[in-house]
C-alpha cells in the first residue's frame, strides 16, 4: 500500500468537508475519485499533498506518517498534484515551465552556473515534453498554448518533479472529445511508472482507464469498487450517476 | 514606441556599452555625481534582486544601506582606517540583518511585508538618532573618519575624488557581474518562478520561505556594500542613510528605470540623480520633476524607461 489515510477529518468553519475518510491506494493502480460537486474531492487532494492540514486523522505514505509535513516536503517525497484550474508560468516558455519543475530535484542554491547548462535537467525536460507531445511548442510562451495543450503542460510540470503518486484534478475538464482521447492516452501511458489518482466528471474517462473507483459524497467514501461494480451500484446511481 | 527583442547576446552587449559609458562618466559630469550614480546604481540593483526578480517589495532597504554605511564608518574610525575591513564589515552586518529580518518578516505578503520592512528601517533610524548617539553621532552623523588611504593591492589616496570614483567603479563592476551570475543561475530562475507563480513553485517542492530569505540576504548584501562605499565617498556617515526617504528613493529609482531588465536599476539611478543634480541648480523643487517623470513612466510604460525598449511578453 503506497498511500493510506486513517480517519481523516477536515472542517472549514462549521462545514465538515472530509468526514472520517479511510482511503487506501495500491502502488501502480489508476484510481478515480468521483462524486457530485462539493463532495470533497479537491479537498482530499489538498490534504494528501499537504496544502491543507487535517483537523484530525493521519496520512501514511509507504508506511511513513506524513500528516504534519509541509507541502514542499511531501512533494519531494513524491506526492504531487496538478491543478484543477491550470496553474502554469504564462510568461515563460513551455520548456522553461517544465525545466523549473525538473530543476527542483537537482539544485536550488546554485548561484554560479548558467541555468541552461544543467544538461541532465534539460534532457529530462525533453523526455517529458516528448511524453506529453509538447516538443514542437517548447519555445512558445506558455500563455500562447491552446487550452488542451496547456492542460498537458500542467501535467508535464507535475511529472517533472519525479513523483511516485500523481494526483490529477479534472485533467480533461473543458476538453473536446479529441483532446480528451489524447489525455486518456497520456494517462494510460504514465501508469507504468506511477500511481495515479484522478478526480474526474467525464464518466467515459473514468470507466475507460480506472482500475478502481472511489465515490465521494458529503465528505465520506460512499463505496469503492471496479468500474462495473460502481456503474451498477444503486446508491451511486441515486447520488451521482442517475442525475446526470 | 519601438520594441526590440533582446536575446542573451544583445543584453550582454548593452551591459558592456553601459559599463564603458560609466567608466568615462567623470568626463561628462562632476565626479561626485558620477560616484553617486555608481553607488546608488549598485544599491538599486541589489534592491531589484528582491523586487524585480523575486517579486517582493521592501520599503525598508535603508536599513541595509544605513547599516553598511555606519559599519564601514565605525570600522574606519576604530580599525586604522582599513578600507577592505570596513567594506567586509558592511557586507557581514547587512547580511546578518537580512537573515534576522528575513526570518521575522518574510512570511508576510505584499503590503504587509512592505510596512514591516519600513517599520524596521525606521527603528534603526531612531536607534541611531538617540539611544546609540554616542556610537553613531546622532543627528550629526558619524564624523571624524580618518583620511582614507587604500593600502592593498597598491597605495591609493582615497581623498582624491577621481581615485574614489575609480575605486568604487571597480567594486561596482565586480558586484554587477556577481548579480548577473546570480540572476542567470539556477537560483535566479527559481526566484523568477516564485515571482511568476509562487503557489506552483511550492507545489513543485521548493521551500519558498527559505528561498525568499536567501533572496533578501543577497539583496541586503549589495545594499550594505553600497552603503559602505557611500561612507568612503563622503568620508562621513549622515543619519539620512537610515531615513525612510532613502528607502523611498531606491524604490523610485527601480520603478523609474524598470524592474524587468538588468540595466533598469542603473538607468533609474542615473536619471534620478541626474535630474536631482541639474534641476536643483534651478529650483529647490526638483522633486516635482522626478515625481512627475515617475508618474508618467508608471502610466505609459510600467516597465520603466528600459521597458520602452524591451519586447513586451
Amino acid at each position: 500500500m503506497i498511500l493510506k489515510t486513517v480517519s481523516l477529518i477536515k472542517y472549514f468553519g462549521g462545514l465538515k468537508a472530509i468526514d472520517n475518510v479511510n482511503f487506501a491506494l495500491q502502488e501502480g493502480e489508476i484510481r478515480s475519485i468521483i462524486g457530485p460537486n462539493g463532495a470533497g474531492k479537491t479537498t482530499l487532494f489538498n490534504l494528501l499533498t499537504g496544502y491543507l492540514k487535517p483537523n484530525s486523522g493521519k496520512i501514511f505514505f509507504k508506511g511513513e506518517d506524513i500528516t504534519d509535513l509541509p507541502q514542499y516536503l511531501i512533494c519531494r517525497k513524491g506526492i504531487v498534484k496538478s491543478f484543477q484550474i491550470t496553474s502554469i508560468f504564462p510568461k515563460l516558455t513551455v520548456f522553461e515551465n517544465v525545466r523549473l519543475a525538473a530543476q527542483m530535484r537537482k539544485t536550488t542554491y546554485n548561484f554560479w552556473k548558467k541555468a541552461e547548462d544543467l544538461e541532465d535537467v534539460n534532457d529530462r525536460v525533453m523526455q517529458i515534453l516528448k511524453e506529453v507531445k509538447l516538443t514542437e511548442e517548447k519555445d512558445s510562451l506558455a500563455a500562447d498554448l491552446s487550452y488542451g495543450l496547456s492542460r498537458h503542460l500542467e501535467i508535464a510540470i507535475s511529472l517533472a518533479t519525479n513523483p511516485k503518486i500523481l494526483l490529477l484534478d479534472e485533467p480533461t475538464a473543458g476538453m473536446n472529445p479529441e483532446e480528451t482521447q489524447n489525455t486518456m492516452h497520456l494517462i494510460k501511458k504514465l501508469k507504468k511508472d506511477l500511481t495515479i489518482v484522478l478526480v474526474e466528471h467525464d464518466m467515459k474517462v473514468v470507466m475507460g482507464i480506472s482500475d478502481l473507483i472511489s465515490v465521494l459524497h458529503n465528505g465520506q467514501i460512499l463505496v469503492e469498487g471496479s468500474p462495473d461494480e460502481i456503474r451498477n451500484n444503486k446508491e451511486v446511481q441515486r447520488v451521482y450517476l442517475g442525475g446526470r | 514606441m519601438f520594441k526590440v527583442k533582446l536575446n542573451f547576446f544583445d543584453e550582454y552587449k548593452i551591459i558592456l556599452i553601459v559599463l564603458v559609458f560609466l567608466s568615462c562618466l567623470p568626463f561628462f559630469m562632476s565626479t561626485s555625481l558620477a560616484t553617486e550614480i555608481l553607488i546608488f546604481g549598485l544599491f538599486t540593483s541589489g534592491f531589484n534582486i528582491l523586487l524585480g526578480y523575486t517579486g517582493i517589495l521592501s520599503f525598508g532597504h535603508a536599513a541595509y544601506f544605513g547599516l553598511g554605511a555606519y559599519t564601514a564608518g565605525f570600522v574606519l574610525k576604530n580599525c586604522f582606517g582599513s578600507v577592505w575591513l570596513a567594506l567586509f564589515g558592511s557586507l557581514v552586518v547587512s547580511a546578518i540583518m537580512g537573515i534576522i529580518l528575513g526570518f521575522l518578516c518574510i512570511k508576510r505578503k505584499g503590503v504587509y511585508f512592505a510596512m514591516l520592512s519600513a517599520a524596521f528601517a525606521n527603528m534603526f533610524y531612531f536607534l541611531a538618532l538617540s539611544p546609540f548617539k554616542d556610537i553613531t553621532g546622532g543627528e550629526d552623523g558619524l564624523k571624524e573618519i580618518p583620511i582614507l588611504m587604500l593600502q592593498f593591492p597598491f597605495r591609493l589616496s582615497l581623498s582624491k575624488p577621481l581615485n574614489v570614483y575609480y575605486f568604487v567603479f571597480v567594486l561596482f563592476v565586480i558586484s554587477i557581474f556577481v548579480i548577473w551570475k546570480i540572476i542567470h543561475s539556477p537560483f535566479g530562475k527559481v526566484l523568477k518562478g516564485i515571482r511568476e507563480n509562487e503557489e506552483r513553485m511550492k507545489a513543485c517542492g521548493y521551500n519558498i520561505k527559505n528561498i525568499k530569505i536567501v533572496s533578501l540576504v543577497l539583496s541586503a548584501l549589495f545594499s550594505g556594500l553600497a552603503g559602505g562605499l557611500y561612507t568612503i565617498y563622503l568620508d562621513y556617515v549622515p543619519l539620512r542613510t537610515f531615513q525612510w526617504l532613502t528607502s523611498g528613493r531606491v524604490v523610485a529609482m527601480a520603478l523609474l528605470g524598470g524592474t524587468d531588465t538588468f540595466i533598469g536599476p542603473l538607468v533609474g539611478a542615473g536619471i534620478f540623480l541626474f535630474i536631482e543634480n541639474t534641476v536643483s541648480i534651478v529650483t529647490a523643487r526638483w522633486e516635482i520633476f522626478v515625481g512627475a517623470l515617475i508618474v508618467l513612466v508608471i502610466l505609459f510604460s510600467p516597465g520603466g524607461v528600459t521597458g520602452i525598449f524591451k519586447k513586451k511578453n
